[in-house]
């Protein structure tokens, strides 16, 4: 357990030379119920005249112990003043000793010197007392017996966890649905028997005979007179599309798909190697039209 | 090479083809339609029956044609009384005062003759229909010792459906001899009645008819461009056999699952079309594909003129006769919207083999 919160108070505490003079001292604010593993620390600030300097060689070496004592931290701070340093000194203890009964301990004094000037003078820390209070009484034999139930953790609500988590789950399955619903092709799928699937499946059917385009031609022609109702032909596909506006956004491809049908069924013309590829794409996006995808 | 004057000589019929059209156009308003199936049967030279009613301008129009053509045009009305050999010759007191003959509206032109207008053909009687269907069949008739050839007349016959009293109905046989019947119907769009009815160039029809250009066409070459147009354009297979199925479906529409309302389809055709009557349809088609710019039929171009063709041969049992322009014109409707193409039996077929 580490106490941070100090005291102040401006008295001086000990003797100084008139060449030194302090400032404050802080000590911890607390002086009773100090256990093992405390951390004490108190500081002095002085001001020296300025021909005197406070080398690091005087401080007390960090890890030094001293009746249960141990120097954990030294730290200075310097500040020049118009004839003066300003030194203020930092000292974090450890207590290490194990007692079964309390008992007064003490950080030891310190006794800083100073260089520089014509007379030996050093800053002096006195030693400040303080009451040791033991973990458990009698020894550690009698630990389990003093032992104190621990607090109870506070509980996590777990409600809006488990909302996020249903609300996640939730739209992962219906990501789910959904990518199964756009890829898929199956015929128990909703919307899966439209004219446009029927066309796509029976298209993806055909090999590579002589007559597949022709027929694939033939299956998209059927698709889209069973759509419209009549035989459906280029001259009358802005009819076509204002009557059922969901394929607005394939217009080109069905212009293209009328010219090339055209080309290829009344004007002879040898169809290209991948029409069939085509065919099976196009078929693919009109029964995606058809669906609502 | 030859292919190469070919294309030329098509492409430049093609824009005086065109022309016509629009000459015709500025001075008839609201039959674009008549005047391209119009155009499409003087390219197939074959005889048109226009179907109207009085005052919507067929004479006009007629003029118009007569006039881009070129060539002589004559006109005859069909009255009761009217004779065969009205149209042959006609007789009449000279200054000197003898009887004189001369020859009449069918011969006076000679090889000039390019339009021959029967107006009200319904009105004449059977026998005058006799020698104008041979006329329009054979193209030459002897009379004064000696034979007089029409190669270059095309016949528009106008009859009027609506009136019955004093008229011969024109059996299906002589029908078949027309290669189209276009109707001429009254423009439905507002602003052009209003037009006829307050622009005062359409209240003179002579001076309407001089604001278009002549000879647009050469009327003595077209029986040549005709042929060569027609060998020109090519059918697929799979065109031919819609237009078989078209026939067949002309002959069993119950067959091809074809329905009318309030009619039983089962009972309706006598006589589908006849042979005479397909190919002219095709005839018609090839015309169509080529003032398209195309050198392959398409069903589009059959389609375009299907009712015209098919619709007056259809021969109907007597107890839907009455009601013959309403069901042709429904049924030749159902038949392009119901035979598909590319057939699937012939596909499956196809595939099979």
């Amino acid at each position: 357990m580490m106490i941070v919160s100090l005291s102040l108070f401006a008295s001086l505490a000990f003797a100084q030379t008139t060449d030194v003079k302090i400032l404050s001292t802080i000590n911890p604010q607390t002086s009773n119920n100090i256990q093992m593993g405390d951390v004490l620390s108190r500081s002095i600030e002085v001001e020296v005249d300025a021909a005197y300097q406070l080398p690091k060689t005087s401080l007390p070496m960090k890890g030094e112990s001293r009746n249960g004592i141990e120097l954990r931290d030294v730290s200075v701070r310097t500040s020049k003043g118009s004839s003066t340093n300003i030194y203020k000194i930092t000292l974090s203890y450890q207590v290490f000793i194990s007692a079964a009964k309390p008992l007064v301990m003490q950080l030891p004094d310190e006794h800083l010197a100073l260089i520089g000037g014509a007379k030996a003078l050093s800053i002096d820390i006195p030693a400040w007392k303080f009451w040791y209070a033991p973990l458990v009484a009698e020894g550690i034999t009698n630990a389990k017996d003093n032992m104190l139930p621990q607090s109870k953790p506070a509980l996590i609500d777990l409600n809006m966890h488990y909302a996020r988590f249903w609300a996640a789950l939730a739209l992962l399955v219906t990501g789910l649905l959904g990518l199964v619903y756009v890829n898929a092709d199956k015929r128990w799928l909703p919307f899966m028997n439209g004219a446009f699937a029927q066309a796509h499946r029976n298209i993806k059917k055909l090999g590579h005979e002589q007559t597949a385009n022709k027929n694939a031609l033939m299956h998209m022609h059927q698709a889209f007179n069973k759509i419209y109702g009549a035989n459906l032909f280029a001259n009358e596909l802005e009819h076509f599309l204002a009557a059922n506006p969901k394929f607005l956004k394939v217009k080109q491809e069905i212009t293209q798909f009328f010219e090339q049908s055209n080309a290829a069924l009344f004007a002879n013309q040898v169809a290209s190697a991948n029409q069939l590829q085509q065919l099976k794409t196009l078929s693919k996006r009109l029964r995606d039209c058809e669906r609502g995808v | 090479m030859h292919i190469a004057t070919h294309d030329i000589q098509l492409a430049d019929w093609r824009s005086h083809a065109l022309k016509l059209e629009k000459e015709v156009q500025k001075v008839i308003v609201g039959q674009d339609k008549a005047i391209r199936l119009m155009n499409i049967a003087i390219f197939a030279r074959g005889h048109v029956l226009l179907e109207g009613g009085v005052g919507v301008g067929k004479t006009t129009l007629l003029q118009s044609i007569a006039r881009c053509i070129g060539g002589a045009y004559e006109r005859i009305e069909g009255t009761v009384d009217l004779m065969p050999n009205d149209l042959i010759y006609h007789t009449y007191l000279g200054e000197d005062g003898r009887p004189k003959i001369d020859e009449g509206p069918l011969l006076r032109a000679g090889e000039n003759l390019s339009v021959f207008f029967f107006n009200e053909i319904n009105r004449a009687r059977p026998q005058v229909h006799a020698l104008m269907l041979r006329v329009m069949a054979e193209r030459h008739i002897s009379a004064f010792k000696k034979e007089y050839r029409l190669p270059h007349m095309v016949v528009f016959a106008d009859r009027n459906q609506v009136e019955k009293n004093e008229t011969f109905e024109i059996p299906s046989a002589a029908r078949d001899r027309f290669m189209m019947e276009i109707p001429i119907d009254i423009p439905a769009d507002r602003e052009l009645r209003k037009a006829l009815m307050f622009d005062v160039k359409f209240q003179h029809a002579e001076s309407l008819t001089k604001q278009v250009e002549s000879n647009v066409l050469q009327f003595d070459q077209l029986n040549a461009f005709s042929d060569v147009l027609q060998s020109h354009i090519k059918s697929s297979d799979v065109l031919e056999e819609y237009a078989l199925d078209l026939w067949e479906s002309t002959q069993n529409p119950e067959k091809f699952g074809i329905k009318l309302d309030s009619v039983d389809v089962n009972r309706l055709i006598h006589t589908g079309a006849s042979p005479r009557g397909m190919g002219m349809l095709l005839k018609a088609a090839r015309v169509n594909a080529w003032l398209m710019n195309r050198d392959s039929l398409y069903p589009e171009d059959i389609h375009a003129v299907f009712h015209e063709l098919i619709a007056h041969r259809l021969v109907f049992n007597t107890m839907y006769e009455n009601r013959r322009t309403q069901l042709a014109r429904e049924l030749t409707t159902q038949i392009l919207s119901t035979v598909a193409v590319p057939s699937q039996t012939k596909s499956v077929q196809a595939k099979a083999a």
